[in-house]
């Protein structure tokens, strides 16, 4: 068993806190992605984990074990870096081995894992080159073969695909994917993408300033985020936010000129909410006369109009197919009323009906 | 319209134009002098005589090198000085080795066989039955220098390794430190000498204090013949640690970070990152701080005329005193021409070693 436990995790700089108190469960054998916006703590959090920042207070756990305390060594992780940090005078053998010959294991053991590892990154014809000599691809191909030839407890990734072109990025992505099927390790993964994070995670932990948002899984996410933050970010282009008031007959979205229906009424009549919706659940109606049309990125399959309502709000929508509409032209949106997120304007909770 | 060209200069000519101040001031100061002394090392020259009478010199060809450097009656033989040879061919033997076992690289085990081949021939002549060398004092003082170098370059490299190792931190504390083992390097060698006079002095200095303090006698460091040229060795290093330091905190700078993270969780901290990961990447650097510090150590004069004036017994008699000895006390200018010339081949060698591991690709 070694999942990995945290409990009011603090980090502090001098006076300066950057973690405010986490506690996260991950199973064994799970795939955990911490996202977030730049300086949200996520790197930090992953460095906590490995031993390489010290946890000012609070408990971390490796299956049974109290690693708080613990040198990185001594914690059964191992660590892929987004630089790679391969060894330069090295060959990529004796990178991938370095660590058991550190702690003393023979030499035919090592040779063995190294072997293996090579097998499973298909590096067996790289091993006697030095990091110098390969591409950034196979680069951080060794680096993943370090950490599995040490045979760690838990695996981190910090940002490991960041360096690479968009073309190597999806191709290591499916192998990461595929490594962690093969393997059934613990894996945390820091990653700033959201594409990353949906398409490799069990669990996604989403963190902003130190604090995590909301835990949960890709889809629970996507379909069910507690807040304004969490659904502006898993998305590409981003959730559209409007100024919206609750009304005797549902919701009054302003700068559409539609009122929908909620189940909401009642009590909060009167109540100022942002509406939340995303470019691909909205639907451009050519007869409509709410919004003007600014703007329309095609990308070939998919095309992205972006519309300006009268009060100055911008929308994105998501269109599919050979239907395109001009700029400077008038239309209306249309969507289906459960698509559709209130949150709270002041707090940026989700408002549930 | 007239072309660019025809008005403006190419940038050869441009380049050309620039260059030119420099190399008037370079042949000027430097190349003809070398030259003109090239020239007087090949004539009985007496610097006083020929400063009156300019045809008071005579043409000798290489009778000069003759005089400073062989004998009469010189023989060679694999038992003269049985340490070094026996040590010479250890090394060759090595060298051989392990170039065969793939242990060395090729240029390594190059360095290593002519490092040794010299060891075994240069200790093997020796003054045969009735000879004696034409100059007692000269291959002594070769010696002296050679002994000198060797002590002072190990000494500078490693401890200046050591310092920036421990000052490469970004506290205000080590950037002063830094500022602080920097400061010797600016100051001037009669300072220097007179820092450490004081110091090696038996009665008031500070290393015979402590010694004192321990309860031992004071060492008279600089007219002891075992003592005298470790004490300018270890002035020599203090004096000459900053720059080494520069260019090895330049070298650990480079070295990226994330390096030491993935030894600390390799299970390499400490002493043992120093050793696998510091070291290795510092590898060039150390090459260019050693060949650096041997031409600029085979140079010494300074230290061993002001503090101990060659003496005890020659002991610390170095080759370019040795050569301002016989050019300007003694005014054979021929002969101390001909030792500088000696002195130029050497350390010719040494730069067109740095030269070509400056030019070897890097990893």
């Amino acid at each position: 068993m070694s999942g990995v436990t945290m409990r009011s995790i603090i980090k502090k700089y001098g006076d300066v806190q950057v973690i405010h108190g986490i506690d996260l469960e991950i199973d064994d054998g799970e795939f955990c992605v911490f996202v977030g916006p730049s300086g949200c703590g996520k790197s930090t959090l992953l460095r906590m984990v490995a031993g390489l920042e010290e946890t000012t207070e609070g408990q971390m756990h490796i299956g049974a074990r109290d690693v708080t305390r613990l040198d990185p060594s001594d914690r059964g992780v191992a660590m892929v870096f987004q630089t790679y940090a391969l060894y330069p005078h090295m060959t990529v053998k004796e990178n991938m081995g370095f660590g058991l010959r550190m702690n003393k294991h023979p030499k035919d053991v090592i040779a063995a894992k190294v072997a293996e590892a090579s097998r499973i990154l298909k590096l067996d014809d790289y091993l006697d080159r030095k990091p110098a000599a390969l591409s950034g691809g196979q680069r951080q191909r060794v680096s993943i073969g370090r950490a599995i030839v040490r045979g760690p407890d838990v695996f981190l990734f910090d940002e490991p695909l960041s360096n690479l072109d968009a073309e190597l990025r999806v191709e290591m992505r499916v192998e990461i994917a595929r490594l962690h099927k093969e393997i059934g390790a613990t894996m945390i993964y820091v990653t700033h993408d959201q594409v990353e994070a949906m398409t490799l995670a069990d669990k996604i932990v989403v963190l902003r300033l130190g604090r995590i948002e909301q835990v949960g899984a890709p889809m629970e996410l996507y379909h069910d985020p507690d807040n304004k933050f969490v659904a502006g970010f898993n998305d590409s282009p981003a959730m559209n936010f409007l100024d919206g008031t609750i009304t005797e007959a549902g919701v009054e979205i302003i700068g559409l000129k539609q009122t929908v229906p909620t189940g909401l009424a009642g009590g909060h009549r009167g109540r100022r909410v942002t509406v939340g919706l995303r470019p691909e659940h909205l639907m451009i109606d050519p007869a409509g006369d709410a919004v003007t049309v600014d703007l329309v990125e095609s990308l070939g399959g998919v095309s992205y109009a972006y519309l300006l309502t009268e009060e100055g709000e911008r929308i994105v929508v998501e269109e599919r197919g050979d239907k395109r509409v001009s700029e400077g032209q008038r239309v209306g949106l249309t969507f289906e009323t459960k698509r559709l997120y209130l949150f709270d304007p002041e707090t940026e909770q989700r408002i549930r009906d | 319209m007239r072309t660019r060209t025809s008005r403006q200069m190419t940038q050869t000519q441009a380049a050309y134009t620039l260059l030119l101040p420099f190399l008037a001031v370079y042949a000027l100061f430097l190349i003809y002098p070398f030259f003109r002394g090239v020239w007087i090392s090949l004539h009985d020259w007496n610097l006083l005589a020929v400063a009156f009478n300019p045809d008071a010199k005579e043409f000798v060809g290489l009778r000069n090198y003759e005089r400073v450097m062989w004998g009469r009656n010189i023989e060679w033989s694999l038992f003269a000085a049985p340490f070094w040879q026996v040590l010479g061919l250890i090394g060759l033997a090595l060298a051989v080795l392990l170039r065969l076992g793939d242990k060395l690289s090729r240029f390594n085990a190059i360095a290593l066989g002519v490092a040794s081949l010299l060891l075994i021939v240069i200790p093997g002549f020796h003054a045969g039955e009735g000879g004696r060398w034409f100059d007692r004092r000269f291959w002594p003082t070769v010696g002296n220098t050679l002994v000198f170098v060797g002590l002072a370059v190990p000494g500078v490299t490693i401890s200046a390794l050591l310092l920036a190792a421990a000052v490469n931190r970004e506290t205000r504390a080590m950037s002063m430190l830094r500022t602080l083992f920097f400061l010797s390097q600016v100051l001037s060698v009669t300072v220097v000498t007179l820092i450490w006079q004081i110091m090696f002095s038996p009665r008031q200095g500070l290393i015979a204090n402590i010694t004192q303090a321990v309860g031992g006698t004071p060492i008279n460091w600089l007219t002891d013949q075992q003592f005298a040229m470790a004490a300018i060795v270890i002035a020599t290093i203090w004096w000459s640690l900053g720059i080494a330091m520069i260019l090895f905190l330049a070298g650990l700078q480079d070295i990226s970070k994330d390096l030491y993270e993935a030894a600390a969780l390799d299970n390499a901290t400490g002493a043992r990152a120093f050793w696998y990961i510091t070291l290795p990447n510092l590898k060039r650097t150390i090459t260019v701080v050693v060949i650096l510090q041997i031409i600029l150590h085979f140079q010494v004069f300074g230290q061993s005329h002001l503090m101990t004036q060659g003496g005890p017994n020659d002991s610390t008699q170095v080759l370019v005193r040795y050569i301002y000895q016989t050019g300007f006390r003694d005014s054979e200018l021929g002969r101390a021409s001909a030792m500088a010339v000696f002195l130029f081949v050497i350390m010719g060698c040494f730069s067109i070693i740095q030269f070509v591991v400056g030019r070897e690709i890097p990893e």
